[in-house]
């Protein structure tokens, strides 16, 4: 009979502590596995937004710049629009530390009325200007963005040649982008042709909240690169001062803001699993020494027939490696049902960017918590089968 | 055949009331024993006589003094050579009626075969039946140390310590938990062992296995007598 | 023996009614409407529920069963039953068009780990009887 074989048969022959033991293990793999992959997505959902913004600053009128108003439509994809005059944009263009420049023009669909298939935030960007959408396009296998055409974001249940309807205008769906883990998610881009073609039509349906808008001579914000030698708070300063009934915003502060937003949930998630992670770690040790010692007739028995001492080590530490692997494997199993099943709910309970990793990190991530706890069974075996080698058989046989 | 040199053992121990915490369990003993014969340590609980047993057997590491098996000190020997000893040269019999719990009957008496010599067909398997029969266990064989009685894992003990044919058995309270009849089947079986030239050592407190033994000694306060 | 089948036909009926109460008060589908029509999920959520129904019926029904190899025979026919809630939501029967919406971030993965509970503990108590 192998180690193995007898370690196998040692476990299912006490099946109440085996399943205690492997109880412990699976929650404290759990706790490592969810752990990390929850704050690895909030990490990647942060450098994805960076990523997307790609402007240094965003202009917006000056009515629309309170700043939870604006991060709401630009980092959470909530619906909303607003306006300004065109010539804003030609202002820009001409100023002092300016690199690129280029303007966006935002609708939202309604939900209701029948005239348009889902409520979503749609984003006009020019093509012959654009720095930030269309090298997201590209990055995600589409092409060019014709009249009439959208690329929509991950979250929306639509496929490449299906047509959506907006204000009863019907477009085809292009492309659809990668996943960014943030509210961009959820919202339509097209190009700014097709855009002032639908607020025309939510004009002309009295669907749209600025009555009298002329959709040629507006935008609703301009995106700004900053040249080489400026800072980007000269070039904010300049734009704030010389143009009127404008904001300019750093779009680094946007992030700073969920940056900090996003530390103080890592710490929550991470103070909480470490916590969880030590308790289990210690019961699961505690639990794995008193059960070798409260063993150690049946070893003394196997000694007295010669039963080397380090078979039985390899016995108990085989036993704690098992129980180990298949607590590992149910709490992997476990954290990835909660976290990859229920990422949706996490992701807009914390609101903040939550991008999960891709499969290969995933796996990565469940084999080191599977054999972080597989260690930390094989070093308690080896601790508690070390502390009965310090007496010779004999005194256990005799203490009977 | 097994011979030991002043061997003698001591054990530290907190006692209430005295200058010493060294307790002496078993004081310089010299004596040999040959093979073929049952022999007899007999005496009153506490007297030492497990403790002689025990390092006999080499499960306790003596205080001073050795123990030798033919030529070989058994003492001198690193924990997997003495553990290899012991499994192919020595039967042991505990006192206490235990086994491992998670192994059935059969798969506790053949364990101590699996450990050095590979696999159960080197087990002598008609001998096995025979003990089998002889100690009417038949129909327990497949039944877990929790499901047997005292009696019936001291059988499985004896059964499992004199598999092998060992050269010495050493039998620590052998009849605890049997009846009169067990208790002669269990002696039978250790007459023919030593008939083929095995030597037996009883450790009792039973008066009556003085009757099945050929020499008998009386250990009282760590000291052996004749 | 029998104590163990109790236990399990009475977890069986509570994460059947679990399902069933769940699907529509705890992890229910998108509101409707403001003018009062469903969204699609809506019809997911009806199915999910007359499963359910269905599972709670089968598991009282368990209770009543004696022979074990009748017994084997409708735990086999009812996993078949507990598998069809992991087909419904968005595979069946399509959900919202936007994944943030309460049917793809709430009832969906709530009814998969549902179902899921329940089929291992159909596929734990047929090796109870299987065993036997």
């Amino acid at each position: 009979m192998s180690t193995f074989a007898l370690a196998v048969k040692n476990l299912k022959g006490r099946p109440g502590r085996t399943t205690a033991l492997t109880l412990l293990a699976m929650i404290l793999s759990f706790s490592v596995f969810s752990s990390s992959i929850l704050t690895g997505s909030l990490n990647r959902g942060l450098s994805s937004l960076s990523d997307r913004l790609g402007a240094d600053i965003m202009v917006v009128p000056y009515e629309a710049a309170s700043r939870s108003s604006l991060e709401s439509i630009i980092l959470q994809g909530n619906k909303g629009y607003f306006y300004m005059d065109s010539s804003v944009y030609d202002r820009i263009s001409g100023m002092e530390g300016v690199e690129r420049v280029t303007s966006q023009l935002f609708l939202a669909s309604v939900s209701n009325a029948g005239c348009c298939s889902l409520p979503v935030q749609i984003i006009g960007f020019d093509p012959e200007s654009d720095f930030t959408v269309i090298p997201w396009i590209k990055k995600s296998g589409g092409g060019e963005i014709g009249d009439y055409s959208v690329v929509i974001g991950n979250d929306l249940t639509a496929f490449v040649g299906d047509t959506l309807k907006f204000y009863d205008v019907p477009v085809t769906v292009a492309a659809k982008l990668d996943k960014t883990g943030t509210g961009l998610d959820t919202a339509v881009y097209t190009n700014i042709n097709t855009l002032k073609a639908l607020m025309q039509a939510s004009i002309d349906k009295g669907l749209n909240t600025f009555k009298n808008l002329k959709p040629d001579s507006s935008v609703s914000c301009v995106l700004i690169k900053v040249a080489d030698g400026y800072s980007v708070d000269e070039v904010l300063n300049d734009i704030n001062i010389h143009v009127r009934k404008v904001e300019a915003v750093k779009t680094a502060n946007m992030i700073s803001n969920v940056n900090g937003s996003l530390e103080g949930v890592s710490l929550v998630i991470n103070v909480f699993s470490i916590a969880l992670w030590l308790i289990s770690a210690l019961i699961l040790v505690a639990a794995i020494v008193i059960s070798i010692s409260s063993r150690k007739k049946e070893f003394a028995l196997m000694r007295s027939f010669g039963t080397p001492a380090r078979l039985i080590k390899s016995i108990v530490r085989s036993e704690a490696v098992m129980v180990g692997v298949v607590g590992g494997l149910l709490g992997v199993l476990l954290g990835l049902s909660m976290v990859v099943l229920f990422n949706g709910l996490i992701e807009q309970a914390l609101s903040l960017p939550f991008l999960m990793p891709g499969v290969i990190i995933i796996f990565i991530t469940a084999l080191l918590s599977v054999a972080l706890v597989c260690v930390i069974g094989f070093i308690s075996a080896s601790v508690g089968a070390g502390s009965f080698w310090k007496k010779d058989p004999g005194i256990y046989l005799r203490e009977e | 055949m097994l011979k030991c040199e002043e061997l003698s053992k001591q054990f530290v121990r907190n006692i209430k009331g005295s200058d010493s915490n060294v307790i002496t369990a078993v004081k310089k003993t010299n004596l040999e024993f040959t093979g073929g014969e049952i022999v007899a340590i007999k005496g009153r609980s506490g007297s030492g006589k497990s403790t002689l047993l025990n390092m006999l057997s080499g499960l306790l590491c003596p205080t001073a003094g050795k123990v030798y098996f033919e030529t070989s000190d058994i003492y001198s020997m690193n924990d997997d050579e003495r553990s290899h000893f012991i499994n192919s040269r020595f039967g042991y019999i505990p006192q206490s009626s235990g086994g491992i719990y998670s192994l059935n009957m059969i798969e506790n008496i053949l364990l101590p075969s699996y450990l050095f010599k590979g696999d159960s067909k080197k087990v002598d398997n008609g001998f096995l039946d025979e003990l089998i029969e002889f100690f009417e266990l038949k129909d327990l064989t497949n039944a877990f140390p929790g499901e047997l009685s005292g009696g019936e894992l001291r059988r499985m003990a004896v059964i499992r310590a004199i598999l092998g044919h060992p050269d010495v058995i050493f039998a620590d309270e052998p009849t605890g938990d049997l009846d009169p009849d067990n208790t002669d089947r269990v002696f039978e079986v250790f007459r023919r062992e030593a008939e083929r030239g095995a030597g037996v050592i009883i450790v009792s407190h039973d008066e009556e296995v003085e009757k099945y033994a050929d020499k008998v000694y009386t250990m009282s306060n760590g000291i052996l007598k004749v | 023996m029998k104590t163990k089948k109790i236990i399990f036909n009475v977890m069986q009926l509570l994460v059947s009614l679990f399902l069933c109460l769940g699907v529509k008060f705890l992890f229910h589908a998108c509101e409707a409407s403001e003018d009062g029509s469903f969204m699609a999920c809506h019809w997911a959520e009806q199915a999910v529920f007359g499963v359910s129904i269905i599972l709670c019926v089968q598991s009282v029904l368990l209770f009543l069963i004696k022979s074990d190899l009748m017994r084997r025979g409708f735990l086999c026919a009812m996993a078949v039953t507990a598998a069809l809630p992991l087909f419904i939501p968005g595979v069946l029967v399509n959900l919202c068009m936007m994944t943030g919406m309460q049917c793809h971030i709430v009832m969906r993965p709530a009814v998969l780990v549902t179902t899921s509970v329940l089929l291992i503990i159909l596929a734990l108590h047929l090796l109870l009887v299987r065993e036997k």
